[in-house]
């Protein structure tokens, strides 16, 4: 090797390690200077570009802060670099040593940056969560925030006095809360007495004298009566509670003056700034009904008997009735169905019938059938769904036989047998369906035939299809008596049985005659749109049935009303009133009037006294037997209620008299052709039978004042009247003149309108109960302060509701701010209900509790003549913020 | 010559080294610069005022609500006011329910939705 060669490879090793050496110098220099400039670079650029997203999420909680919707929702979306250099993050919110911060972390957790949220996010927000990864696609921040509606517990307990041993009705409800709720009554002494879930609020408990009421309840020895408390507690699935009380008389005996109990609640008990909220104010007569509880009475019942009052035959009676109940039934009518295949242009003559007789469509059987009526017609042959006309005809030397029965067919219906027959031409060759409904309480083998002709000039039959089958129809049967005890002989004078025509027209309806044992058919009736079940002298205690029976393939419900004679219906009213309402210490007395009035005598064991006595039964068998006929008598009606309380006023000195009379018609007068047989006092005469309105008004009216105005002892009579039946037929506004109870705010309106039984009914019980008072001159006073506002809109008003008697009046004046609210009451009766609501809103804001209304005070008399006055309680609202206000981020 | 050649390539290496790490380090810088960006665009951006003027509208709105046919009276309020927030370019409506008791409020913009149903009894919306 050449010198020279050897100083090239000698260069080149020299190169080679002087460039390995280079190499690695840089390489650990890059290295160090990538650490020193790159990353202390990128850590500041980091820490930048996360105070800025942390920043913004920061001023966007600030600004839900500010806007801060109490009931509602804010979403917002936030932005934020997917990667900050090649560096992804995360972003949340944490809580840390009670502080909220936003974060932000590297992925791998080099980088970290906390901002805090300050004291306002603690404030403001209930909670506050969430993360998100940089490299999600979109970001946002939610704000949620919801007014909490809380449970509300009404407690109502009626009666709110009673004996030991008695029911009393627990009525929870006007209890409330937006999701499911369960409640509990508990008694005095914690234990459970009643509960139930949302959907059962009212139960019935019996409420006995235990040994812990003297101690627990607010007891009085000298009457052995306690005032209790009853607790609802009312829990919702939320977990939220709340709770009311009632109290309740129990007594051992009778002898407890009535009284007014008052009870002040609000409704929710907790709410939030804005939210309205109820304030009610309840006042109950609370008291027993016995005879220790009220004066005596003096009661002339004047019953109308003009014969408008009665009605003879069916006719009649359409006109004249009572309505006593109603029935609904859903119908199923069993449908015999066939299919058969027929073909076009050959006649096709169906055949439905039965050999079995039909006795509710026999004239021999069965009453009331119209004429032309027969068996035939409880068939209905329909095909394909559409019902046959009843138009065929084919005389028996043309008709089809089978089975030695020749099916001659006059307009449809069948002439050898029961049954109906349809001859029609197909015009296409396809399979038919035929349905068959028979209207028959009873069970029958059911034909069907069906015939085929080879053309319209062909009079030789083809048997297509027989088809035989046992047919039990489906039906109603509504039952229905009349109760003994308040009708001559027990008997009744109608049953009439109504069922409008969109039901009788797809129905036939027979009605069992008591009498006969037979039934009777449901006539159609155009004069009063429907069918029609009438039977008369019904015997009361026993069962009548009303069976009916679809005859349409559609027919699927009925309803339909029951109708007694309107005399009947006041004689029961009458009597219940005499039995029910008024006391064996009463007296009782009876005027029935209808051309002429007559007075009944009821007390033969008195020469002083014939006209009244405390014999209920003594007057309730003269009811029993008043019969119907003649005109409207007004005048002479009330002479003789006027007659029979002044009788002997000393015998019955101290009693309340009081008449009250009953009418269905317009009064009528003397007419000039009726001569001599019409009774009058006075000049009570007119050209016309029933006498115009105003004729009768100055007539009748004074004749009425000077009732009012005639005094038995100290009391003035009180005048009570009814208006029986349909309003057309009597005149409103001369009962309502005729009527007046004297009351300490003076002479006021006693007159109840009554169509059906159970209203004639309720009427002569609430005139019963007029006579019942817990409290006279009843004055409730109410201060709504400046912090509480009374909620005025057209559809919410304050609300005065009375469920009795009472007579009360509400009104409100503005003062200073305040507002006033007066509710006055005349008088209160034992177990009137009157409840103020006022629906009110709170001016203030933030936590806390609102006071409602200091201040309150109802004055009134009690039954003694004794001035008293009751402080309202004040109540105390819990004031709270929206909850649940929460920040999450995502 | 050789050293010359030795120290020419030393400056090439150094130099793109130097020039690998600035060019790095710029784009750090340019991101630091952009820094501060999303705060202020979000400062800008949140529709807090046209909120808050939703909230004040339904305040008059009820304060101004006639004793009687309210519902007309909803009905007209709410068309204006879809009318007027449409010509914003966002969408804002105020339904008046339960006779003035309560506001049903809806906005919704790009970045922001917001519904709030408020209690407005006594004419006043809280």
């Amino acid at each position: 090797m050449r010198s020279g060669d050897n100083r090239g490879v000698s260069m080149m090793v020299e190169y080679l390690i002087l460039l390995g050496i280079l190499s690695v110098f840089v390489a650990v220099a890059a290295l160090s200077l990538e650490d020193t400039l790159r990353k202390s670079q990128v850590s500041k650029v980091v820490d930048n570009q996360f105070s800025d997203v942390a920043s913004q999420i920061s001023a966007q909680v600030v600004d839900m802060a500010t806007l801060y919707p109490s009931n509602g929702y804010l979403r917002a979306k936030v932005y934020m670099p997917s990667s900050i250099g090649d560096i992804k993050y995360i972003v949340g919110f944490e809580e840390r040593g009670g502080k909220r911060y936003i974060f932000i972390s590297s992925d791998r957790g080099e980088f970290r940056k906390y901002l805090s949220l300050g004291a306002f996010a603690n404030l403001k927000f209930e909670n506050i969560s969430g993360i998100t990864h940089s490299l999600k696609e979109k970001h946002e921040l939610l704000f949620t925030s919801a007014s909490i509606i809380y449970p509300t517990a009404v407690l109502k307990v009626r009666p709110s006095a009673i004996i030991s041993g008695s029911n009393v009705t627990i009525d929870v409800s006007e209890s409330y809360s937006p999701v499911d709720w369960w409640w509990v009554v508990k008694s005095w002494n914690g234990s459970e007495l009643a509960s139930g879930d949302m959907s059962v609020t009212k139960k019935e408990i019996g409420i006995y004298w235990s040994s812990d009421i003297e101690t627990l309840c607010k007891y009085n020895s000298s009457t052995e009566s306690a005032v209790c408390e009853l607790r609802l507690e009312v829990y919702d699935s939320r977990g939220f509670t709340a709770d009311d009380t009632e109290e309740i008389l129990i007594a051992k005996k009778v002898g407890v003056e009535p009284e007014l109990y008052i009870k002040k609640f609000a409704s929710p008990e907790t709410i939030q700034v804005g939210q309205p909220f109820e304030l009610h104010i309840r006042m109950v007569g609370r008291g027993f009904v016995v005879e220790e509880t009220r004066q005596n009475l003096s009661v002339v019942t004047v019953v109308d008997k003009s014969g408008s009052m009665h009605a003879g035959n069916v006719n009649e009676a359409h006109e004249e009735r009572t309505k006593f109940g109603e029935f609904m039934y859903s119908l199923n009518p069993n449908v015999v169905s066939v299919n058969v295949g027929v073909q076009k242009g050959k006649p096709v003559y169906i055949v439905v019938y039965t050999n079995q007789s039909m006795p509710f469509w026999s004239y021999s059987q069965t009453e009331n059938l119209p004429s032309g009526i027969s068996p035939d017609d409880a068939f209905t042959l329909y095909v394909n769904g559409q019902p046959a006309p009843k138009t065929t005809t084919r005389y028996s030397w043309r008709a089809p036989s089978y089975g030695g029965v020749n099916f001659e067919c006059v307009n449809g219906e069948l002439t050898q047998t029961n049954g109906i027959c349809y001859e029609t031409t197909p015009g296409t060759t396809e399979t038919w369906n035929l349905s068959v409904v028979v209207s028959n309480p009873e069970s029958i083998q059911l034909n069907i035939l069906v015939f085929e002709r080879e053309s319209s000039r062909n009079y030789n039959y083809r048997l297509l299809l027989s088809n035989q089958t046992q047919y039990n129809p489906n039906y109603a049967i509504h039952n229905f008596k009349f109760d003994p005890g308040y009708t001559s002989n027990d008997r009744y004078e109608f049953a009439y049985v109504f069922i409008p025509k969109n039901y009788g027209e797809k129905v036939n309806a027979w009605i069992k005659n008591l009498n006969t044992g037979r039934f009777s058919f449901c006539r159609d009736y155009t004069d009063v749109g429907g069918k029609v079940c009438f039977v008369q002298n019904v015997p009361a205690g026993q069962n009548v049935s009303v069976y009916i029976v679809p005859s349409k393939i559609d027919a699927s419900y009925v309803a339909g009303s029951l109708w007694m004679e309107k005399l009947d219906a006041a004689k029961i009213a009458a009597i219940k009133f005499i039995r029910e309402s008024l006391n064996e210490t009463d007296y009782k007395g009876l005027v029935d009037f209808s051309t002429c009035a007559n007075t009944y005598e009821v007390n033969s064991s008195s020469p002083y006294l014939r006209n009244l006595t405390t014999d209920s039964n003594a007057v309730v068998d003269k009811i029993k037997n008043i019969v119907a006929g003649g005109w409207t008598n007004y005048i002479e009606a009330l002479e003789h209620a006027k007659r029979v309380l002044t009788e002997n006023v000393t015998l019955i000195k101290g009693t309340k008299p009081l008449v009250i009379l009953l009418s269905d018609g317009m009064p009528t007068c003397r007419n000039v052709s009726s001569g001599s047989t019409y009774c009058s006092f006075g000049k009570y005469t007119c050209s016309d039978t029933a006498c115009n309105p105003d004729d009768c008004g100055g007539e009748v009216i004074p004749k009425a004042d000077e009732l009012k105005n005639t005094k038995i002892g100290d009391e003035y009579i009180d005048i009570c009247t009814i208006g029986f039946g349909e309003k057309s037929y009597y005149n409103e506004t001369i009962l309502r003149a005729v009527s007046g109870r004297h009351t300490s705010s003076g002479v006021v309106e006693c007159y109840y309108p009554a169509e059906t039984l159970d209203q004639l009914i309720d009427a002569f019980y609430s005139i019963g109960r007029i006579y019942k008072i817990a409290a006279t001159n009843v004055s409730l006073v109410d201060t709504i302060p400046v912090n509480l506002s009374l909620y005025l809109y057209p559809e919410v008003q304050p609300e005065l509701t009375v469920n009795g008697n009472a007579n009360c009046s509400l009104n409100w004046t503005f003062v200073n701010g305040s507002t006033l609210v007066n509710v006055n009451c005349s008088e209160i009766y034992i177990d009137d209900e009157i409840e103020l609501v006022l629906t009110l809103v709170t001016n203030e804001f933030g936590g806390g509790f609102v006071t409602v209304n200091e201040g309150g005070k109802i004055t009134f008399t009690d039954i003694n003549g004794q001035q008293r006055a009751i402080d309202l309680p004040m109540l105390r609202l819990e004031l709270k913020e929206a909850k649940g206000a929460e920040v999450k981020i995502s | 010559m050789a050293s010359v050649k030795e120290r020419g390539q030393v400056l090439i290496l150094f130099t793109l080294l130097i020039s690998t790490i600035i060019i790095s380090i710029s784009v750090l810088h340019a991101q630091n610069i952009l820094a501060g960006m999303e705060t202020s665009r979000t400062m800008m951006m949140f529709p807090k005022e046209e909120i808050r003027n939703l909230k004040d509208l339904a305040g008059i709105a009820v304060k101004k609500m006639p004793p009687a046919k309210w519902g007309e009276y909803s009905s007209d309020i709410y068309d204006q006011v879809r009318v007027l927030y449409s010509q914003k370019g966002v969408y804002g409506d105020l339904i008046i329910s339960e006779s003035g008791s309560k506001v049903i409020l809806n906005f919704i913009s790009g970045d922001v939705e917001y519904s709030e149903t408020m209690n407005c009894a006594g004419g006043e919306c809280k």
